[in-house]
């Protein structure tokens, strides 16, 4: 028998087709001719790779096709994959107009700043004013039960529950007090420590740059080019609520690591460059008497792909009347969905900026 | 509906109902679409060819169903439209793509798998090199395993000629595949 009958046998028995009469040949054959017995692992390898099954078809298809065909049901508001996207701008744009009524209602109701001492007099110094003797022309009162004249006020016309009832017959004006020290304007007590009045301003403004010497997870060494020619920075724009808090809202443009592998088993190395957008709040814990100031930032942001979180902890130190410095630690992460997956990059840096008219 | 025979679903296609003709569709993707789409992607040696040839042909599977015919194999009239749009994919030199080294399977171990896909490349472009009928009979044999009569009515050819036509492709891919198995036999067994 040739040898090529004996590999179709081969073939027969890898694919459980050769009849049992056979086998015993086969076996004697493959026993004693290394040739055979390597087309026979080769064989082996052979069917293993061939019955590998590749990955199913991408998702993607099957939505495609059903829009195609006109078969696609109305998808509910909640699972719309840009639903995230509209709530963050909403938030956003939420917490800008808020941030403007604050400004535009809230401070219109402050009290003024006092600049005129008060000069109406307090209540412990208003008394009734009660002439000690009667007047030259008494007036007609009448008494009853007990018939004593009675001290008559100004106006209006009194009458009392506790004393004996009076009847005012006709009520007469007395002269007024003439402007004596009860009128005279009163000063206002200090208070203690007290803090001389400034205005804050409505907005103050930050620029930083963001993540030098920055750490990425994961780590992807690539360049990366910026959407508008800005890279790694921020813009911010605040407005103070009380002493050491602000919100305000930020923009910046950064670079972010990703990796991430699709539904067809490719892996995904890159980093873009994105524009993110988000309000952020602002805390000012402690300052040193030299005027550092330890800082906290917190931003919750929105970029094309995902949702951006940033923590910023820092110092700021005065430049001038209303200019700071900032140095600080800052983390980032952001959240982005592949084929129905979520990735997460994660950074983290050292950030350092100004703020003007703080 | 998962219960529903693949010619009630056929018929649902053509169903007046919209909801009953989009599940009665996603179904039959479900059942078919894996194996259709592991026959394009061998057939034209990359995933997105592949992708392509697969959306055409369920495309062709609803404008045949809205055209009431009867259907009585129907994974066999789906082969049979998958593979009209491959070689039609083919005759007219469509494709942008020659051959997909990603084009990997799920690794059957752990031990050696950077060499098995490697492995598995190589074989994605020697299976490049055969003639496209030995290609889809060893394709519908190995990683479809149709019977060998269901081969032959599928590509109206006898038994016999499914048999020698796989036996051949496979002989032709264990000839160029040989040294670097030997290689990696070698290389495993100094390990």
């Amino acid at each position: 028998m040739k040898s090529q009958e004996y590999l179709q046998r081969l073939h027969e028995l890898l694919e459980g087709e050769l009849p049992i009469e056979q086998e015993e040949e086969l076996f004697w054959r493959l026993a004693t001719e290394e040739e055979l017995r390597a087309a026979f692992r080769e064989l082996v390898v052979l069917n293993r790779l061939l019955r590998q099954e590749p990955e199913p078809p991408s998702a993607s298809v099957q939505e495609a096709l059903l829009e195609q065909l006109g078969l696609t049901q109305r998808r509910p508001l909640w699972r719309h994959p840009y639903l995230w996207v509209a709530a963050l701008l909403g938030a956003i744009g939420g917490a800008g107009l808020a941030v403007v009524g604050f400004l535009l209602l809230g401070r219109a109701h402050l009290p003024e700043p006092v600049q005129q001492p008060f000069a109406a007099p307090t209540p412990a110094e208003v008394r009734p004013h009660i002439p000690s003797t009667p007047p030259a022309a008494p007036s007609r009162v009448s008494s009853e039960p007990q018939g004593q004249p009675t001290a008559v006020a100004s106006e209006p016309v009194l009458s009392s529950t506790a004393g004996p009832a009076l009847t005012l017959a006709e009520p007469r004006l007395l002269p007024l007090p003439s402007p004596t020290a009860d009128s005279r304007p009163v000063p206002l007590p200090k208070a203690p420590n007290a803090v001389p009045y400034r205005e804050s301003p409505p907005l103050f403004f930050s620029l930083r740059s963001l993540g030098a010497w920055e750490y990425s997870w994961p780590d992807v060494a690539l360049p990366s080019r910026g959407p508008i020619g800005l890279r790694d920075v921020a813009l911010g724009v605040w407005t103070p609520l009380a002493p050491g808090h602000a919100v305000g809202l930020e923009i910046g443009s950064e670079a972010f690591s990703q990796e991430f592998s699709t539904r067809d088993g490719v892996l995904y190395r890159q980093r873009p460059t994105l524009l993110w957008a988000g309000p952020s709040y602002w805390w000012s814990m402690a300052s040193t008497p030299s005027g550092l100031t330890a800082e906290l930032r917190f931003t919750v942001a929105a970029t094309l792909i995902g949702p951006v979180g940033k923590l910023w902890l820092g110092t700021s130190v005065p430049l001038g009347a209303s200019a700071h410095a900032l140095v600080g630690l800052e983390g980032s992460l952001l959240g982005y969905r592949v084929d129905g997956t979520w990735f997460v990059s994660r950074k983290a840096g050292l950030s350092y900026g100004i703020t003007l008219g703080r | 509906m998962s219960s529903a025979a693949d010619e009630e679903l056929f018929q649902q296609l053509r169903s007046g109902n919209r909801r009953e003709a989009e599940a009665a569709f996603r179904e039959l993707y479900a059942r078919y679409a894996h194996r259709l789409y592991t026959y394009c992607a061998r057939i034209m040696g990359n995933r997105y060819d592949a992708h392509d040839v697969l959306q055409e042909t369920f495309i062709r599977i609803w404008q045949s169903a809205q055209q009431e015919r009867r259907m009585s194999n129907v994974p066999a009239f789906l082969f049979r439209i998958a593979r009209n749009v491959c070689l039609n994919f083919k005759r007219d030199n469509r494709s942008a793509y020659e051959f997909d080294e990603e084009l990997h399977g799920s690794s059957p171990s752990p031990v050696g798998a950077v060499e098995q896909a490697e492995l598995f490349g190589l074989l994605q472009q020697a299976m490049t090199q055969l003639p496209l009928e030995y290609r889809e009979a060893l394709v519908l044999r190995e990683q479809l395993g149709l019977a060998y009569a269901e081969i032959a009515e599928l590509l109206g050819i006898t038994e016999t000629t499914a048999k020698v036509r796989v036996f051949r492709a496979k002989e032709k891919l264990r000839q160029i595949l040989a040294p670097y198995i030997q290689e990696l036999r070698l290389s495993s067994s100094q390990r």
